[in-house]
């Protein structure tokens, strides 16, 4: 029955050679790499942002400047008022009081440590001053400030001279002679320092007050050169972007009546853009479009011929296979009438079968009869052999008294000889005793005679005898002969007896044959049932068969019809 | 000339009558051959042939025994032979008679014969027996080309031999001095 696929027969459709579209990607990219709108905008866009980064930097150094300029100043005057006020505490009543009650208990000699610190405290603050006043006199703006620091400068050097020897005297264990020298050298010192305090400070308050002035103007021309830049860009940008979308515009145009006629069915119309933006990257792959849905078209068109040239052959096949279908129905009763015949000549087998079991039974049967008839054959045969062998022996003791006698008849005619012999010479001497031997003569030859008589008697019996030996020999040999063909016989029957098993073996294995045969046989019924069953089950496959055919027809034409469909379908574009 | 008293009749008187009348003709025969010019022969068989001596001449008869061979001996002297602790020169009468020679090992008898001092032991194949023989019923060979020591043949083809003249004849003597 054919089994061949219609639509395999026809002309391969390749629709991979309908969609070679060119990827767009690759120019997009490009462009945007290059001038592209996107390009553009970013570089605006970009472009104002810098002027921006500009403008917050020289803003934020002008104010950053004016700044770090007031911080420097309000420094200055910070570390000016705390030596200020910390030379002033020490100047009051109170502490020269308690430096009394510390000079008496800086006697102590358990206090000298105490005391070590508190020099090195006093010079350690001495040296900060003298650093600080330095400074103020090489760097302060003002010179007013600059020559009160250089006055500070000499008149602490006194007051230092002071401090030495107050120390020096704490140390001599004098407490009064320092208290002197405290009460005494040190107030005119500090007086003089107080005032130069004084004088810094006026002038240096005047310095921060203008410092102040000076940074508010800073942040305010800041501010104001910020507001004119962002202005300017703004106007930059928006005749930049007024272009732009202008154009895009007039593309767009152009690409939608593209379009329009593409949806009428005309596909013979192209944009022909130029450019490497997305705007002519847009109208190029409108073009390629087109072309393509043409080409598509085409394609779409051919295939359908093709698929309707297919839809003939696969109703022609079907045809085919209806008529196959309806041989494969008779072939498979055909099939089922001859599987019914052989299912008969089967069980015609089973039962020849079992009659030949039963027959080779029964010769199985009479083959083990034949055995015993041929073990007691055997039997009897033995038994012969040992008469026979009996009777030779007789004979042979039969031969050997005739022998003996016949020793025994050659002694009588010796005997009979030397008689004979005696009896001549007997007879010689009667002759020659002369008239005196005569009766001795007549004696003599009648001994002769009886010689002679026994002479013959012995022939007649040595002839007997020889006939009895003749006869014996030929007893002997015929119970030699009656041997061997008793032992003969017991091989044949030995030889019988076994080819007589062998029949019962062949036999007993004919009838483990038939009995097999009789079981293949039923095997075979069986099967032979089975078979027509399952050709019961074929009928309805090819019944179902048939329906599918009608099937396939049915849904050849519903495709011939989709085809024709879709070539109508793409017959409206122009190409 | 056998005579076998077998029993004829119921009579024991008649049996005895008739044994009685051969015993008669026995004495009878005997007479007349004393009585006739005839010679009491000891028959001879040589060879298949009927010869015949005088039983006056023959000492004793015997059944061939061993004969010893004597070398350089002539022709018809075949050896010694031991009788009865005797020495006897044998002579085969085959050879003799021209006959043929002696074929050793076919048995024979021995006939001993003297004549004066010589005492011979002939060879014979056999001894018949005894019979008379009458003078009247010998015959001269004819041709008269017979050897001397043949005395003439009976009707029955007996030749009676003169043991004498044989054993005069020069071809039997044997001169060691020679």
């Amino acid at each position: 029955m054919p089994t061949t696929n219609p639509l395999a027969a026809g002309p391969p459709v390749n629709f991979a050679t309908a969609g070679t579209i060119r990827s767009p990607q690759s120019k997009l990219a490009r462009s945007f790499a290059g001038r592209g709108l996107r390009g553009r905008l970013l570089g605006l866009a970009a472009m104002a942002g810098v002027l921006w980064l500009v403008c917050i930097g020289v803003a934020a150094t002008g104010l950053t400047s004016a700044r770090s300029a007031s911080d420097r100043a309000h420094t200055v005057f910070e570390a000016f008022r705390t030596e200020r006020d910390a030379y002033e505490a020490w100047m009051t009543d109170d502490g020269q009081t308690n430096m009394y009650a510390g000079f008496a208990e800086l006697h102590a000699r358990s206090q000298l440590s105490s005391l070590e610190s508190t020099w090195q405290q006093v010079v350690g603050g001495h040296q900060q001053a003298l650093a600080l006043l330095g400074t103020l006199a090489a760097k302060a703006p003002d010179p007013s400030v600059r020559q009160a620091a250089r006055s500070a400068v000499a008149d602490l050097a006194a007051y230092n001279v002071t401090t030495q020897q107050v120390h020096a005297d704490v140390l001599a264990d004098e407490p009064s002679r320092a208290i002197y020298v405290v009460a005494i050298g040190n107030t005119t010192a500090s007086d003089r320092i107080q005032a130069d305090f004084r004088s810094m400070a006026t002038v240096l308050g005047k310095d921060a007050e203008r410092l102040d002035a000076s940074t508010s103007n800073g942040v305010k021309d800041s501010i104001l050169l910020l507001v004119v830049i962002t202005l300017v860009s703004l106007l930059i940008a928006g005749v930049a972007v007024s272009r732009i979308t202008g154009r895009l515009v007039q593309s767009l145009k152009g690409y939608v009546a593209l379009a329009g006629r593409i949806a009428e069915g005309d596909l013979t119309t192209r944009t022909n853009a130029a450019g490497d933006d997305e705007i002519g990257l847009l109208g190029r792959a409108l073009d390629d479009m087109s072309e393509r849905l043409g080409s598509l078209s085409v394609n779409v068109r051919d295939n359908a011929d093709q698929i309707r040239g297919s839809t003939g052959e696969i109703l022609a096949a079907v045809a085919g296979h209806s008529a196959a279908a309806a041989q494969q129905s008779a072939a498979i009763a055909q099939s089922t009438a001859a599987i019914e015949q052989i299912r008969a000549g089967a069980e015609l087998s089973a039962r020849h079968a079992e009659d030949v079991t039963t027959h080779a039974r029964s010769a199985v049967e009479a083959g083990d009869e034949g055995a015993q008839a041929v073990e007691a054959i055997i039997g009897g045969m033995a038994a012969i052999e040992s008469k026979v062998e009996a009777i030779a022996r007789d004979i042979g003791a039969l031969a050997q008294r005739t022998q003996q006698i016949s020793a025994i008849t050659q002694t009588v005619d010796d005997l009979a000889d030397q008689s004979n012999v005696l009896a001549l010479n007997a007879m010689i001497e009667a002759v020659r005793a002369g008239e005196q031997g005569k009766s001795f003569g007549v004696v003599a030859d009648e001994v002769r005679t009886l010689a002679e008589q026994s002479k013959q008697a012995t022939a007649q019996v040595a002839g007997i005898l020889h006939e009895i030996q003749l006869a014996t020999d030929q007893a002997v040999a015929a119970t030699a002969e009656g041997t061997t063909v008793v032992r003969e016989g017991g091989e044949l029957a030995r030889r019988a007896g076994d080819v007589i098993v062998h029949l019962a073996n062949l036999n007993r294995s004919a009838a483990q044959a038939a009995e097999q045969i009789a079981a293949s046989a039923q095997q075979q019924t069986t099967g032979m049932d089975q078979i027509a069953i399952a050709m019961q089950d074929t009928t309805k496959v090819a019944a179902e068969f048939v329906a599918g055919t009608e099937q396939s027809r049915v849904a050849a034409e519903r495709l011939e019809s989709v085809a024709r469909g879709l070539a109508g379908a793409v017959s409206s574009y122009r190409v | 000339m056998s005579v076998d008293p077998r029993p004829g009749g119921h009579d024991p008187g008649a049996i005895l009558a008739e044994r009685a009348a051969a015993l008669a003709r026995r004495d009878r025969r005997a007479d007349a051959s004393q009585a006739g010019d005839g010679v009491q022969a000891l028959a001879l068989i040589v060879r298949g042939e009927h010869y015949a001596i005088a039983v006056k001449d023959v000492l004793e008869t015997s059944a061939l025994r061993s004969i010893t061979p004597i070398p350089g001996i002539p022709a018809p002297w075949i050896g010694l032979v031991n009788l009865r602790g005797a020495l006897r020169p044998v002579l085969d009468l085959r050879c003799h008679l021209g006959l043929g020679d002696h074929a050793p090992g076919t048995g024979g008898s021995l006939v001993v014969i003297g004549f004066e001092e010589l005492v011979v032991a002939l060879l014979v194949e056999s001894i018949a027996g005894a019979r008379r023989i009458e003078r009247a019923e010998l015959r001269s060979v004819p041709g008269g080309g017979a050897s001397p020591w043949v005395i003439g043949t009976t009707a029955d083809l007996c030749t009676l031999l003169d043991v004498q003249t044989l054993l005069a004849d020069p071809a039997i003597v044997v001169d060691v001095a020679a």
